[in-house]
């Protein structure tokens, strides 16, 4: 209700009902009504030209980090008996200590300046509205006006550590890297044995071999180079939403870590997100490619989307028979679309968040229930095997257990490298 | 006291006037109405409901007025109703301070330099308002109907060009 309004309002019913009953106690006590409104006249904002700039310790944050938003208010107009200013958060964004708005006078020329604490939740969030709410003392007037500031933040998915991840795709790039090649050279592990050339260091000669066979013989060792890794998040919501819950911040932690491990074993990694849109994220090397693929993630959300077997991938970004890690729920309809990739030559690793297991957490126990998630356990685990007997490498993550727990168990063992000889 | 019942409190002890000078007028009626309707403000403002610091100012106002035109009874107090009109006017203004600090979501002693601020504004207005109509009210003048007439609409521009010139620079 307009304060004003209501006021002035009260003190016409009062001035015409005395002029009707012509009584002078109506028309007096409109006196103090109009006094009030005039005092609200008197210091009435005319206008609010202010500068307002805004200053953040940081741009991008890790989930569950929080950053410092500077806000400093400059008057270039007349002075400001009350002014509240309100730095308009979009959703997404909490303030965990002080406050994004802000009531004070502001003199002509004045400043004033103050700091709050925000975090939030993963994503990419433009900080640049402000809105300045001017009153007069009593409160009777407001002008309200929408300032534009610069300032955008990114939360990206927390980053997990993992260790070396065994992968052994048959493609692999010339520069030296930490993949086994299937190629004689200088390495670490043993592959061949050879006639010795001269030149060949006196350390490489198979002494035993050599005796045998009275000629010289040679040991060669596996050369290690980098690959070209290409990570498929699956972002349809038929498989990331189980009712009111999502599975997917799961899917994105793995992607974060994974591509981590990746980059910084020195392959080139890429990511391609299947949502509504297909989303590319072009594969590159190093640290710059590691936030270009957090920044990508960050802005991540589930969608409604096409069946995966509509799915073409072009071999120029992801060529064939290099490493796919397929990050999915999964259904039962995927398999087809991860057995073509397979028959493609693609060395696939699939990380699948297991929804069975997410969605038995938030239900009360039950005979029945027990009984239903036993065949739809038993339903996925079929599925699963039928993945495994066509040389994919399937993780099933189990959400209750931490990412790097089950990476170690299941990414880190050496025959891993083995059953993608297959 | 915190904002809040002091804003109470102001616009109870109008409600109490009304309803004393109603009685002592042997308004009965009026009486009978004010007591449920100030009922409603009261469980309103205990609930915290937005509409609970205007309906108290405008029930305040809307007795008043029925009082002064009631035809039953004697003549009201005018003092009573003039008092009533001014600290429930008070309290509406204290219930929109009390929720324009809220929004910030500061602590009332945050604003104690603030808040001393307004009770010394806002006592001064109230405090000419009731001097004002005090020395009108015992002024002794006669005017002809014309007159009246033409005072009236002479404060009736007045209080327009007042409630236009507020209205108009919200926004």
């Amino acid at each position: 209700m307009n304060r004003a309004l209501l006021v002035s309002a009260l003190a016409f019913a009062f001035l015409l009902a005395g002029l009707a009953s012509r009584q002078s106690g109506l028309f007096l006590l409109t006196l103090p009504l109009a006094l009030y409104l005039l005092a609200g006249l008197w210091k009435m904002p005319e206008d609010v030209n202010l500068t307002i700039t805004r200053a953040t310790s940081a741009w991008r944050i890790a989930l569950g980090e929080t950053i410092q938003v500077t806000l400093t208010i400059t008057n270039n107009g007349p002075g400001l008996e009350e002014v509240l200013v309100e730095d308009l958060l979009p959703t997404g964004l909490e303030v965990v200590e002080g406050s994004n708005r802000r009531l004070f006078s502001l003199p002509a020329g004045g400043m004033e300046s103050w700091t709050y604490t925000l975090t939030g939740k993963r994503g990419y969030y433009m900080l640049h509205r402000v809105t300045a709410t001017a009153r007069d003392p009593l409160g009777l007037v407001s002008v309200s006006r929408l300032f534009a500031t610069d300032g955008q933040l990114f939360v990206v998915p927390p980053v997990l550590r993992l260790r070396r991840i065994s992968i052994r795709p048959r493609r692999t790039r010339i520069f030296s890297g930490s993949i086994p090649a299937r190629q004689g050279g200088p390495g670490l592990e043993f592959f061949d044995v050879r006639d010795y050339q001269t030149g060949d260091s006196s350390r490489s000669i198979n002494w035993r071999l050599s005796a045998r066979h009275d000629e010289l013989y040679s040991n060669q060792y596996e050369q290690e180079r980098v690959v070209d890794v290409g990570i498929i998040l699956d972002g349809r919501r038929n498989t990331n939403e189980i009712g009111e819950r999502s599975i997917f911040e799961y899917s994105v932690m793995a992607a974060a870590a994974l591509s981590n491990a990746f980059l910084s074993a020195g392959n080139r990694v890429g990511m391609l997100f299947y949502g509504k849109q297909i989303r590319w994220t072009m594969p590159g090397y190093g640290k710059i490619q590691r936030e270009k693929i957090l920044h990508d993630l960050s802005e991540l959300e589930p969608s409604d989307s096409h069946a995966l077997s509509e799915l073409h991938i072009p071999h120029r970004r992801f060529p064939f028979r290099s490493q796919l890690v397929f990050i999915s729920p999964l259904t039962a309809d995927d398999f087809n679309a991860i057995a073509r990739l397979r028959s493609q030559g693609y060395a696939v690793l699939v990380v699948s968040p297991d929804t069975v297991a997410f969605e038995a957490q938030s239900e009360s126990p039950s005979e029945n229930l027990s009984l239903a998630l036993r065949i739809i356990r038993l339903r996925r685990q079929v599925f699963l095997n039928r993945l495994r007997g066509i040389g994919v490498h399937v993780v099933n993550w189990d959400v209750s257990q931490p990412f790097e727990q089950v990476a170690r168990r299941e990414l880190e063992r050496r025959f891993l490298a083995q059953g993608n000889r297959r | 006291m915190s904002l809040r019942r002091l804003s109470f409190s102001m616009t109870a002890i109008a409600a109490i006037l009304l309803l004393a000078a109603t009685l002592l007028a042997g308004h009965s009626w009026t009486a009978m109405l004010l007591v449920p309707g100030f009922a409603l403000w009261a469980f309103s403002f205990w609930r915290k409901l937005s509409w609970a610091a205007w309906t108290g100012f405008a029930l305040s106002g809307a007795f008043s007025l029925l009082a002064f035109l009631a035809v039953e009874g004697q003549p009201v107090n005018f003092y009573l109703l003039l008092l009533s009109v001014l600290l429930s006017l008070a309290g509406y203004d204290l219930a929109d301070l009390e929720s324009r600090l809220g929004i910030v979501g500061e602590t009332e002693a945050e604003h104690a330099g603030r808040i001393r601020k307004h009770y010394t504004r806002l006592g001064l207005v109230l405090a000419s308002g009731l001097l004002l109509a005090v020395v009108g009210f015992n002024w002794e003048i006669s005017l002809s109907f014309g007159w009246v007439v033409g005072l009236t609409l002479l404060g009736a521009l007045g209080l327009g060009y007042l409630a236009r010139a507020l209205i108009s620079r919200q926004g």
